[in-house]
């Protein structure tokens, strides 16, 4: 996974992050999601983002990801945070013991971003990334016992990623 | 409860907030969640009644 690794930094994660008028688009539409989205990814970089990840592991209620504050970004920033979550993805996607809910919500969220964005959102490239990341995460839940009784809904939840992007 | 439904932000927020666009995505992210279906069989077990 080391090429995905290569792949993801290349794509996502790029520049500095956005500034706090490029974070959302204020366009009257979920202005109380956008508060909410400003109020945590402001300042942040994906670094940040990521060290907040690593801290959710091993809690006991920890599906504190801000995956939905990151929907309402605007598509920039969602691409610039979005290599936060891939890192963490692969670090933790094999472990014994894995962060099964942050996998399952992370594809959910990637179709809706794809689709809040008619498709348009992932250039060729980068939607190539995220299908090599998608089949490589669909391997690896179907070959960890640890995902349990939600093994197979992850993996037909990434199986229609893969079908609509 | 390995579902922790009742703990989940997602559905807290769309709880509170029922005509945001969340909530629209959450209702929708109910057929998705592995989490949702758990809790749905835990409540069933346990005689509860189904949550909305």
């Amino acid at each position: 996974m080391s090429a995905a690794r290569t792949d993801i930094a290349k794509y996502f994660g790029r520049g500095d992050p956005p500034s706090d008028r490029l974070l959302v688009n204020w366009d009257g539409f979920d202005q109380l999601e956008k508060e909410d989205a400003v109020a945590f990814y402001a300042g942040k970089t994906w670094i940040d983002l990521y060290r907040h990840l690593r801290s959710l592991k091993g809690a006991l209620f920890g599906a504190d990801y801000r995956l939905e504050e990151w929907a309402v970004l605007t598509p920039g920033a969602q691409k610039y945070y979005l290599l936060a979550f891939l890192e963490y993805l692969l670090e933790s996607v094999e472990e014994a013991n894995p962060d099964d809910r942050f996998v399952s919500d992370l594809f959910f969220w990637l179709y809706e971003a794809t689709r809040i964005h008619d498709g348009e959102m992932f250039s060729h490239e980068e939607t190539e990334v995220l299908r090599r990341i998608a089949i490589y995460t669909r391997e690896a839940v179907n070959k960890n016992a640890g995902y349990e009784e939600w093994q197979d809904d992850i993996a037909e939840n990434i199986n229609r990623f893969l079908a609509f992007i | 409860m390995k579902s922790s439904c009742d703990k989940c932000r997602f559905r807290d927020y769309a709880e509170r907030k029922p005509d945001s666009l969340l909530a629209r995505i959450w209702r929708w992210h109910t057929g998705w969640c592995p989490g949702w279906k758990a809790y749905q069989r835990e409540l069933a077990e346990q005689g509860d009644v189904k949550p909305s």
